[in-house]
């Protein structure tokens, strides 16, 4: 379990900067994507006024071009074009012909990519554009804690009960028990969270009424999304496991544990798990992240105020500064997950060293 | 290519001792798997229903039974009515042609995009495989499901919008598997030989080294038709994949599922047509693992 010296914070810090990149990618991907998705945020089914809406375009950047480079109004769009013209005169655009350059360094930063990035430098994800009233980073804040509880208490669970399954499987090979395992793991990789989700409501909620079937209110709101979530990976985390175990079981230093007359707990714990835990850490790193941010099936049909809940509704209503917070996040913490599971790495074999150029 | 292909399956006979060939091993295997040719049959099953769905479903698709609306199960309807007096076991028929087809297509797509730029990542090295690695890495730091909503908000979201998302993210699993097996193989002799043979990198990378990696190619297949179902579904379900009138079995649990309450049944025939197919899928995906000696690789 001695770590000093094989993980020097130079590494740390080395990694954490290799995923400055990563999520730059991300930021750009996302941010483009979403612009050139058809339809606004202002697209109501009784349009706004023209003097609101521009108002409202104005307040949230939308008016301004998207990049430092080339905007251009559509041939006739004389709205589009008064709005560029508009800019030019306020921010230091030049025309050329019917396009136009932003040249000024000001202009530069006007834009709404550069804009955006600028802000996001300063750890703010702008106004969102459908909950006028409330921030992006408010409404993180708020949802990210049923989200986080909700990923955190699954993920426990999954890894619990797929080890669990997984250990015994191995562990009684070729018995019926082996079997009946491997069964349970291959439905339980086989049935979508939603069906699942809704089957877990029909008989726990609406027939048996033990549990409640939405909302987010106690303790007992936890148990049936939580449950959802954890028993895809669970079975997926139980077949990695009873197939790592196998592999670790047949080598000769389980034989000598064996035969230095060690119980089988301690052989099979000590010894053939710790040995069979390289897979089980490379996926519970990327597993934690999607389970604490991903869960937004889940949050729907349990009507839970997360994170995943809001994106879907945010995606719907092109709420652009919202969706990209939640992407940003998860991003994120996709980047911190696989750092953590090199540490995880370098806990569970002494033979791992941190300490070079990555 | 066509030489392992050819010696595929189903032809070869039965014989009593082990088959020689890796793919005579390989069904000789599979056949004596009783959970993975169950999973077959069932494979079997659901797209002959599918491709039959006109033919043996006992209504049409869109025909309403103003009489019998939101009724369960009964001899005229044998899973029961939706809200349109829809017949839901027609619906089931027709929803498994929209949903196998799609998943069969998206997963040709991946196969066909991944094995190229997954075999020309890998062998190629160098830069080219920098960038391409670096696209997968940026895109596998989404969450699959968030990338295909917000693919499929810009392209659309009928039948073809969903199908070219599904494939835009489903390429990216199979080209990490064909680069690595690449990767590997490259150093081999045997490729060694045929370049001092002087023969050029595209007879190199299709003639000698991808027939060697169409085993694990087919089984990430297996294992990928199932995960665009369930990917399909889960969007249709939410309401942010196909819309209606296109009906998946996703889209019709998503409409199951606003009458949960009185009406369960709605929700949980799709919902089991669903959880079916995965698992047959899956079953299979396993079966040819085993039978193929691959290691446990789910490719996902």
């Amino acid at each position: 379990m001695r770590l000093r010296g094989r993980i020097s914070p130079r590494f740390l810090l080395f990694r954490l900067l290799w995923g400055l990149p990563v999520l730059f990618a991300v930021v750009t991907v996302s941010f483009f994507v979403m612009r050139f998705t058809p339809g606004g945020p202002f697209d109501r089914e009784k349009p706004l006024p023209p003097a609101v809406e521009a108002n409202l375009r104005q307040k949230y950047r939308l008016d301004r071009p998207l990049l430092p480079v080339y905007v251009e109004a559509a041939p006739g769009d004389d709205a589009r074009r008064r709005e560029l013209e508009g800019f030019e005169a306020q921010h230091g655009v030049a025309s050329l012909g019917g396009a136009r350059v932003v040249v000024s360094p000001g202009g530069i930063a006007q834009t709404q990519y550069i804009a955006y990035l600028l802000q996001l430098m300063q750890g703010d994800f702008g106004a969102s554009m459908k909950f006028t009233q409330v921030s992006v980073n408010d409404i993180l804040w708020r949802t990210f804690p049923a989200s986080a509880t909700l990923g955190g208490l699954a993920f426990v669970l999954s890894l619990a009960l797929g080890v669990g399954l997984g250990v015994l499987a191995a562990a009684r090979r070729g018995t019926w028990v082996d079997r009946a395992a491997m069964i349970v793991a291959t439905l339980g990789f086989s049935v979508p969270n939603f069906v699942l989700g809704v089957s877990l409501i029909l008989v726990f909620s609406l027939v048996l009424k033990l549990f409640p079937p939405a909302l987010w209110e106690g303790p007992g709101y936890v148990v049936l999304p939580a449950l959802t979530l954890a028993l895809g990976p669970a079975a997926y985390i139980a077949r990695l496991t009873r197939s790592g175990m196998l592999e670790v079981l047949d080598h000769d230093f389980i034989r000598t544990a064996r035969s230095k007359g060690l119980g089988e707990r301690v052989v099979l714990l000590k010894h053939g798990l710790s040995n069979a835990a390289g897979p089980l850490i490379t996926v519970s790193g990327p597993l934690l992240a999607m389970l604490v941010t991903g869960s937004f099936i889940v949050e729907h049909i349990f009507a839970i105020p997360g994170m995943g809940r809001y994106f879907i509704t945010a995606v719907i209503d092109r709420d652009y500064p919202l969706v990209m917070g939640v992407t940003v996040v998860y991003a994120v913490l996709v980047v911190l997950a696989n750092i953590a599971v090199d540490i995880a790495y370098a806990i569970a074999d002494p033979r791992v060293r941190l300490d070079g150029e990555p | 290519m066509t030489t392992p292909l050819a010696a595929a399956p189903d032809n070869t006979p039965a014989l009593p001792a082990r088959p020689s060939t890796f793919w005579g091993r390989t069904a000789w295997r599979f056949r004596r798997n009783p959970v993975a040719m169950a999973g077959l049959v069932l494979i079997a099953i659901i797209v002959l229903l599918a491709a039959l769905a006109p033919w043996i479903a006992p209504y049409g698709e869109e025909v309403q039974d103003i009489e019998a609306i939101l009724q369960g199960p009964s001899s005229a309807h044998l899973l029961g009515t939706d809200r349109l007096g829809r017949d839901l076991l027609s619906r089931v028929f027709f929803g498994a042609r929209v949903s196998i087809s799609i998943a069969l297509i998206t997963s040709a797509i991946a196969m066909v995009f991944g094995t190229l730029l997954g075999a020309v990542s890998g062998y190629l090295g160098g830069r080219t495989d920098n960038v391409l690695m670096r696209i997968v890495d940026v895109l596998y730091s989404f969450p699959d499901l968030l990338l295909i909503i917000i693919i499929s908000v810009v392209i659309g979201q009928g039948v073809v919008g969903i199908t070219l998302s599904l494939s835009l993210v489903s390429w990216i699993t199979v080209a990490r598997i064909v680069r690595g097996e690449v990767l590997a193989l490259k150093e081999r002799p045997f490729v060694e030989a045929a370049r001092s043979l002087g023969f050029g990198g595209v007879r190199i990378v299709f003639r000698e080294i991808l027939p060697h990696v169409i085993a694990p190619i087919i089984v990430t297949l297996t294992f990928r038709i199932p995960s665009v179902i369930l990917a399909e579904s889960t969007l249709s379900f939410i309401g942010l994949g196909l819309q209606p009138p296109a009906s998946s079995w996703g889209v019709l649990a998503s409409d199951g599922w606003s009458a949960i309450t009185f009406y369960p049944h709605l929700i949980l025939f799709p919902s089991l047509a669903i959880f079916l197919t995965i698992l047959a899928f899956n079953l299979v995906g396993d079966g040819l693992r085993d039978a193929m000696a691959l290691r446990d690789r789910q490719g996902g």
